[in-house]
């Protein structure tokens, strides 16, 4: 099947025409005896899901398998969990990297920050992000720029392996708009108002030039106005056609958002910053559907006699943040919840089983990342559920999927199976202290120590760079690798730098790379944890 | 070049000192407004009224659903009033800061063009800042939140008033005139920049000349606006475009929005006024003014205010003869005069800078005290809602321990709209219950973090990805960055305005 995939691949990179290439069978599934979560609350304790060219054709205990169907079964022994099979998740908020603007290569009469005509081609493609969403049980996602103020429309997209052509659902969806950005140095704007007052000024010529079109076709005999290009973009979301999509900073970002887009013709959505719970009544009374990153804080770190250096502010967010998606239901504000935010998309699960023991009901949980993002894409006959009809977008999971580390096997794009890659048993156990040496090529090299301790199935780590300390995000061992990952932020950088090294009994050697490009890694264990409590 | 810049952010990261992110422990969002009473009288307190009454003492202070009702003798008040017994203590109006930075997130200046009429503080008011906390300690209520001086004709100002706890849209003081900043001199014509983009202009007539020629074309494009018919007619035709620049510069020349400019010297004032009168419309005030005694008859015949430092001087070349009896020789020549603060720090004990007004210039001791209240209410155009003790006008008030001009004495109460927003014995109170809060709060994260320390999945993340503004990770500079329980944003100041060595 991969090495199927593979060809595929090879060859449609070649460009031949892919028809020849495919089986002339057609391409059904029957997953059997599974369990089936159909939808937030609605669960099948066993049945079928039937599969064909992509579409969920059968959904039922009692649905009959085809006889053309390839039969999948997942055979449990007693107390194992059984597997169940969830819609996949559709994630409502993708921010992906466009390259900044240079300057110079703005044209007369453009913003560098205000390209609401652009849209996410095929050449966007983040590959990488999409295959971490797959993986982590998103099938569709809404993709947006994140860069600029007026940042242009998004593209649903679904998760599967073959680029952007392929999994396109729509490429009109929504206009993307933040106060966040700014010109660098003495370019207007430098500032959060200047940022405000160019979207203002922004929409306010968009809707000029509709009038001004709409007087030169009643009557051509009139000088001609300017033509400002790209405003034509905004005019479905200033009808309220396309939803307005806000990316909010913070709480006053969001009440300034609020002020700024007054009840109308715009459909407003906010993307969220976590600490909406802080004035919950200004929200309710203007409801408005808001798109929840689960960016809880971690426990802030606290030495013993410096209590006092631990603001109350941090502590108060840290302990009442988790509470934000049960309290902002509870408010009446409609929500779906994003990965956005977190360092992996496979945190969400995490997240959402803390959201939930503080409150959020477990149903509108998977709600926020099914069918309510179905409901606002316009994909609710198509995505968000398992039902006959839809696109056979689907996880496999062995028992409940909102824990905090779901055991997902498979994930399902428009009928395509992706059996997540499986760690091997480990093989060696690199606990202790490992002295490093970070090869940056002609910068030369850099000194870290790397500290594991814990049994290989379930380790943690630090990573120490000419003496800062960085806790790692995850380490996995797997037969005789470490796979390690440390949040890019702590190092100024965004995304997540990962390391791996191959274990041959006291060295190891392997690689790294992150948002500032790939380096070598080689080094020696120096201690054993044996050793560290004799000293 | 990737591998350069990794060594770079690693020695970057390795070499910044740790940056205590002290705050403070009260927040906006969770401080209730306190309740309005139905009445409140204050009894037997020397009543500074900033009124052609002047001080009256022993009297009582009557106050009805968040208006000031009354000031007499033995005044009869509701049986459910709220009764303070002021006897040995001062009330005064609460006073009002005309020229202040303190609540402005997001950045003061934008510095970028010449003319940035089109941005407005309005739409970034920090109801957060811990600053409307601090100074309704000092007994302020309401302040001038004004845009940098980085350019000629610089953005739309905003008028709060301090009840603190409630967002944005409900500290506008919806009283006030519209308003905007201008600034003359030095920092428009980016005398004091490092700027590798110079602009023009480069000089201070042409300082005048291009605030000259924006009010012609802002002239030009409201008679074009207007000039656009209107019904069907007006359909037909393509209308001009908008420019919401010129439409708040047009608001200037038409009178509707008051300019308040940033000034030193006295040329450029003069030369401002001109125009100013060309266009028939009047400079509501100027700021900081430091050599207005040199010219406070032509001041006084135009009819611009003046909103001063009393005693800050010689912080750069164009502030080289400032005085400190500067206040008292404008008030005495009929000029609007008033003490402002243009920091947030400064603005907690303006009591201080009217004190200095006795000491320079032989004030009497109220007058003085008109300078931070009545005279800064007047310039604002809230002097008939504020800045004065007489009936009808809002219930803004502070109670001092002691003489008000006094070094000594200290800010036991502020009202405003007839709500006590500060209560220094309050204040104490709350002390232990935060400091109650914060020890219950540690001894849960302590927990969990035990409890996480067994826990395989680490979940070290978050913090840096959703703390990600790049507004707050850009700022570099940090006026008075010794000073902590600030948020950065906190300590925004107009970095042009007195600073000259960066």
């Amino acid at each position: 099947m991969r090495i199927a995939l593979f060809l595929f691949a090879l060859l449609a990179a070649l460009n031949l025409p892919a028809a020849e290439l495919r089986q002339p069978t057609p391409d059904v599934h029957a997953l059997v005896g599974v369990r089936i979560v159909t939808a937030p609350g609605q669960v099948i304790e066993s049945g079928s899901v039937i599969v064909r060219d992509g579409i969920i054709e059968a959904v039922g205990a009692d649905a009959s398998v085809p006889p053309d169907a390839r039969v999948h079964e997942f055979p449990r022994e007693d107390g194992q969990d059984p597997m169940v099979v969830y819609p996949g998740l559709i994630e409502p908020y993708l921010p992906i990297e466009f390259p900044e603007p240079e300057d110079d290569a703005v044209p007369p009469g453009r913003h560098a920050l205000v390209q609401p005509d652009r849209r996410i081609t095929a050449s966007d493609w983040p590959e990488e992000r999409i295959g971490e969403l797959r993986q982590a049980g998103f099938t569709t996602a809404l993709m947006a720029g994140d860069i600029g103020l007026l940042r242009g429309h998004g593209v649903i997209t679904n998760t599967g392996d073959a680029g952007l052509g392929v999994n396109r659902l729509s490429s009109q969806f929504g206009q993307f708009v933040s106060f966040a950005d700014r010109a660098e140095g003495r370019s207007f704007p430098n500032s959060l108002m200047g940022a405000v007052a160019l979207v203002r000024q922004t929409m306010d010529d968009a809707r000029w030039q509709a009038q001004a079109r709409a007087a030169m076709q009643r009557n051509p005999a009139q000088s001609r106005p300017e033509w400002l290009e790209g405003l034509d973009d905004l005019r479905p979301a200033l009808a309220g056609e396309t939803p307005m999509v806000f990316e909010s900073q913070d709480l006053l970002d969001t009440l300034r958002i609020l002020e700024f887009i007054p009840p109308g013709d715009i459909d407003l959505a906010i993307v969220g910053h976590g600490a909406e719970y802080q004035r919950l009544d200004a929200l309710a009374e203007r409801p408005v559907r808001h798109i929840l990153p689960l960016n809880f804080p971690e426990a802030p770190d606290i030495e013993q006699g410096q209590e006092r250096d631990v603001s109350l502010e941090a502590l108060r967010h840290w302990h009442q943040a988790p509470e934000n998606p049960a309290r902002i239901l509870e408010a009446g504000i409609p929500m779906m919840v994003t990965s956005h935010g977190l360092s992996a998309p496979g945190q969400v699960y995490a997240r959402l089983a803390v959201a939930i023991e503080r409150g959020l009901d477990p149903d509108a949980a998977l709600a926020a990342v099914t069918t309510e993002p179905a409901r606002w894409l316009g994909l609710e006959d198509r995505a968000g559920r398992i039902r006959p009809g839809m696109m056979a977008n689907l996880i496999v999971v062995e028992g409940d999927l909102l824990t905090e580390n779901p055991a997902i096997t498979e994930v399902w794009v428009d009928g395509q199976r992706h059996v997540l890659a499986s760690l091997e048993p480990p093989a060696v156990d690199p606990a202790g202290t490992w002295d490093l040496v970070l090869g940056l090529g002609g910068m030369g090299d850099v000194e870290a120590t790397l500290a594991l301790e814990g049994a290989p199935t379930s380790m943690t780590g630090t990573l120490s760079v000419m003496g800062n300390d960085s806790p790692l995000n995850e380490v996995r061992v797997s037969g005789e690798r470490v796979i390690a990952t440390i949040d890019g932020g702590r190092f100024g950088g965004s995304g997540t730098i990962s390391i791996r090294l191959d274990i041959d009994g006291e060295r190891a050697r392997g690689s790294g790379s992150g948002p500032f490009g790939e380096f070598s890694v080689r080094g020696q264990r120096s201690a054993r944890p044996d050793d560290e409590e004799a000293i | 070049m990737k591998r350069l810049t990794l060594a770079l952010a690693i020695a970057a990261f390795v070499t910044l000192p740790a940056l205590a992110d002290w705050t403070p422990d009260i927040e906006a969002w969770n401080s209730a407004p306190p309740p309005q009473p139905g009445a409140v009288v204050v009894r037997g307190a020397t009543v500074w009224t900033a009124t052609g009454a002047g001080i009256l003492e022993n009297v009582d202070l009557l106050v009805r659903d968040g208006r000031i009702a009354a000031i007499g003798e033995s005044l009869d008040a509701p049986a459910n009033a709220v009764e303070i017994d002021a006897a040995g203590m001062h009330v005064t109006p609460g006073i009002i800061d005309a020229h202040s930075h303190a609540a402005i997130i997001g950045g003061v200046n934008e510095s970028s063009r010449i003319s940035t009429a089109d941005v407005r503080i309005r739409d970034v008011i920090d109801a957060e800042s811990i600053n409307i906390y601090r100074q309704l300690a000092g007994g302020v209520t309401a302040i001038n939140l004004l845009h940098g001086s980085a350019n000629a004709i610089g953005g739309q100002m905003a008028v709060i008033k301090m009840r603190w706890g409630a967002p944005p849209e409900e500290l506008v003081f919806d009283a006030a005139r519209p308003g905007i900043k201008f600034a003359l001199g030095e920092n428009p014509k980016q005398s004091n920049w490092n700027n590798d983009t110079p602009r023009y202009p480069q000089t201070r007539q042409g300082v005048e000349q291009i605030i000259r020629e924006l009010f012609q074309q802002a002239a030009d494009y409201r008679s074009a606006h207007e000039n656009h018919p209107e019904g069907r007619a007006g359909r037909d035709q393509v209308p001009p475009r908008p420019d919401h620049r010129l439409a708040a510069v047009a608001e200037v020349i038409y009178g509707e929005r008051d300019v308040h400019s940033h000034a030193y010297r006295a040329d450029e004032m003069l030369a401002l006024m001109r125009i100013a009168e060309q266009f028939d419309f009047t400079i509501r005030t100027f700021q900081h003014v430091l050599e207005g005694y040199k010219i406070g008859p032509q001041l006084a015949a135009h009819g611009a205010g003046a909103s001063v430092f009393i005693d800050w001087w010689a912080f750069k070349q164009e502030a080289i003869d400032a005085i400190g009896y500067n206040p008292a020789l404008m008030h005495q020549a009929g000029v609007l005069t008033g003490l402002h603060s243009d920091n947030p720090e400064l603005a907690r004990r303006m009591n201080l800078e009217a004190a200095k007004a006795v000491r320079y210039g032989d004030l009497d001791e109220h007058t003085a005290l008109q300078l931070i209240t009545a005279f800064p209410a007047d310039q604002l155009g809230v002097g008939a809602r504020t800045g004065r003790l007489a009936p009808e006008l809002d219930a803004d008030f502070v109670l001092w321990n002691g003489h008000p001009l006094s070094v000594y004495s200290r800010v036991e109460q502020t009202w405003v709209d007839g709500r006590r927003y500060f209560d220094r014995a309050a204040d104490e109170r709350m002390r232990e219950s935060l400091a109650a809060e914060h020890a219950e709060l540690i001894a849960l994260a302590q927990a969990s973090e035990d409890e996480s320390s067994d826990d395989e999945q680490g979940n070290a993340e978050s913090e840096t990805d959703s703390d990600a503004d790049p507004g707050k990770r850009r700022r570099t500079m940090s006026f008075a960055s010794h000073l902590t329980g600030y948020r950065a944003s906190e300590l925004d100041h107009d970095e042009y305005c007195i600073l000259h060595d960066h």
